[in-house]
């Protein structure tokens, strides 16, 4: 049953109360390394934590294979979640942790054991498995989590954030691991606020902001689609026409818009810091009345601009 | 997924009840949060160990079997089970739900492939038996600590005597008082966000028990649980009395309380998302 499992989301929605969590996601997640990346509050937590069960999308159907999500009993033999939350329970040692969590499975505890020392000393902690983790670093809670999802050898994998607090060293052992599971024919589903630390490892990358998918697909189109994405300025000025033939002169002017007013222009160019100079030489020089100038669409530029990590490229 | 038989499918319930039951029991006893919960139990002890300073030549005169035992009773009613056993349901079946959640640590047990009915199931019974272990001990040791004013008549008192079959019968209560309380504590918790207010007000209830009318004397823990002990302290000229029901009504009625509120707080845990960053 493994050999096309993928996790399928259709037209999944969520909101909290009047709060967009995601909107209307389609997709089938299938073997590999997939991220889904987006800036805090893009939807990433929402997302896994529908693919998981533990929130009830408001439309929409989500499947792993052919189990709907809502069968826990299930569900949880095939997936391993390693969620954001930095919360224990309380008084436990790491290994009463990961092989707690493993009893619960229906495991005995010679099994469970067993499991729990394996999946430690895969995340290098097994000389703290004795410590409680209420005395762990950030780093050790990470990977203490890390273990606990995979301790069962889930077939999907689901990681929110997964390198988050995590120093140089640990953060390549991790991503070594997951390169091994996603080798081994599993899904792996990692989450990120930062494209360039998983783009190197993802078979696929999922942008999302506001609840919504950006972009998705391999790495290089994903990349290439934000690097493309035209940049659109809105200038509100007493000459628009004046302004947008010179505007259109410029190499990068992909498009050029002025308003029914005749007070102002909207243009979409790649090159938003040519425009920029445009601008302020014909004001200086050319006594160009300038209103207003500013980024039209700031939000879907600004998560690109993140994303890629040329903040204030533009200003 | 292999076809699994509903006996194998109950079979793994029950263990997975039990690995939740025996991991909850870890997280109870460990930790400083049960010291001031067992010191409440134990306040009987030291006030009844205050008894072995009365001159002995009053005791010996006093203190007969009977006396003791009718001491015992009254401590037994008004404080072990009405305080001791009611505070510490309370505050073991509060953290069976809501603490988990302010905590943020609900979650874990769902990433386990477990139905979220067993999950309230070995919190529930994990907190039974946490309450049951700490109210029986203090039951246990007032009742020697009193009992030892009989010096070399306790070994008679308690074997040839009424002795151990009263301790027996208190233990019975203690655990059944653990169950009923923990079971209305439960549903209070499942009821109301903030189930304390609620919680005294039962109390309350309860205190005040000998003064309601039959029928509703029927709604509350302690009439089941009365009528049960070995030796029922005599009542003040207020009370309005009522038929006890019999022990099988108590013992069963009491299981099946427990049962269907288990029932609901599984069904609503399993209605439950986890969205913590809002209450
Ligand atoms: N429990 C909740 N109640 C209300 N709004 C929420 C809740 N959880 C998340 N949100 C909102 O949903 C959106 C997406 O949040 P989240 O999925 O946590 O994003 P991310 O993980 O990408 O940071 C945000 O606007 C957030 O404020
Ligand atoms: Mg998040």
């Amino acid at each position: 049953m493994t050999a096309d499992l993928a996790i399928r989301l259709t037209e999944v929605s969520k909101f909290y109360g009047e709060v967009l969590g995601v909107n209307r996601v389609s997709m089938t997640i299938g073997k590999g390394i997939t991220s889904l990346v987006g800036p805090n509050g893009a939807g990433k937590t929402t997302l896994l934590n529908l693919v998981t069960g533990l929130v009830r999308p408001t439309q929409g159907h989500i499947a792993i294979g052919d189990i709907p999500i809502t069968d826990s009993e299930v569900i949880f033999r095939l997936v391993g979640y390693c969620t954001q939350y930095d919360a224990f329970p309380r008084g436990l040692t790491g290994l009463e942790f990961v092989r707690g969590y493993l009893t619960v499975h229906g495991m005995t505890r010679a099994r469970a054991h067993e499991l729990a020392v394996a999946a430690l000393s895969a995340v290098g902690l097994l000389d703290a498995a004795d410590r409680k983790v209420a005395a762990y670093s950030k780093g050790m809670r990470q990977r203490v989590k890390l273990a606990q999802a995979m301790a069962h050898s889930p077939e999907v994998l689901v990681l929110d954030e997964p390198l988050n607090g995590l120093d140089p060293m640990a953060r390549a052992e991790v991503i070594e691991l997951l390169r091994a599971m996603a080798a081994a024919g599993k899904i792996v589903l990692i989450s990120s606020h930062i494209l360039h630390e998983v783009d190197v490892i993802s078979d696929s990358v999922i942008l999302m902001n506001h609840g919504y998918v950006v972009a998705e697909g391999g790495i290089h189109e994903v990349r290439q689609e934000v690097e493309e994405h035209p940049f659109q300025v809105l200038v509100r000025c007493d000459q628009p026409s004046r302004l947008a033939s010179r505007a259109f002169a410029l190499d990068h002017t992909v498009e050029v818009k002025i308003h029914a007013d005749a007070r102002g222009l909207l243009v979409s160019t790649k090159d938003a810091a040519g425009l920029y100079r445009l601008v302020n030489r014909l004001a200086a020089e050319e006594g160009l009345a300038i209103e207003a100038v500013q980024p039209a669409d700031d939000d879907v530029q600004s998560l690109y601009d993140y994303l890629i990590g040329n903040e204030g490229g533009h200003s | 997924m292999t076809a699994v038989t509903d006996r194998a499918a109950w079979g793994l319930r029950l263990r997975q009840v039990l690995a939740i039951t025996r991991l909850e029991l870890r997280k109870c006893f460990r930790g400083r949060r049960l010291i001031g919960i067992t010191l409440l139990n134990l306040a009987p002890v030291a006030i009844l160990a205050l008894i072995h300073f009365v001159p002995e030549e009053i005791a010996a005169r006093k203190f007969t079997p009977t006396r003791l035992a009718e001491m015992y009773a009254v401590m037994f009613t008004i404080y072990l089970l009405r305080v001791g056993v009611f505070f510490t349901s309370a505050a073991l079946s509060i953290q069976l739900f809501r603490t988990e959640v302010l905590e943020k640590t609900f979650h874990y047990y769902l990433l386990a492939p477990v139905r979220r009915e067993v999950v309230m199931a070995g919190k529930f019974v994990a907190a039974c038996m946490a309450s049951a272990v700490i109210c029986g001990t203090a039951v246990i040791a007032s009742y020697f600590v009193l009992f030892s004013m009989l010096g070399d008549g306790l070994g008679k008192y308690m074997f040839s005597g009424p002795g151990s079959g009263h301790l027996v019968a208190y233990l019975g209560v203690t655990v059944l008082g653990c169950v009923g309380y923990g079971a209305v504590l439960a549903l209070f918790d499942q009821l109301w966000k903030n189930p304390i207010i609620p919680a005294l007000v039962l109390f309350g209830w309860e205190s005040v028990l000998f003064l309601l009318p039959p029928f509703l004397k029927l709604t509350s823990v302690l009439f089941y649980l009365e009528s049960l002990l070995p030796y029922r302290p005599p009542v003040g000229p207020l009370a309005i009395l009522a038929d006890p029901p019999s022990t099988m009504v108590s013992v069963v009625g009491m299981f099946a309380f427990a049962g269907l509120v288990l029932i609901l707080a599984g069904w609503r845990a399993s209605r439950m998302e986890i969205v913590y960053s809002t209450d």
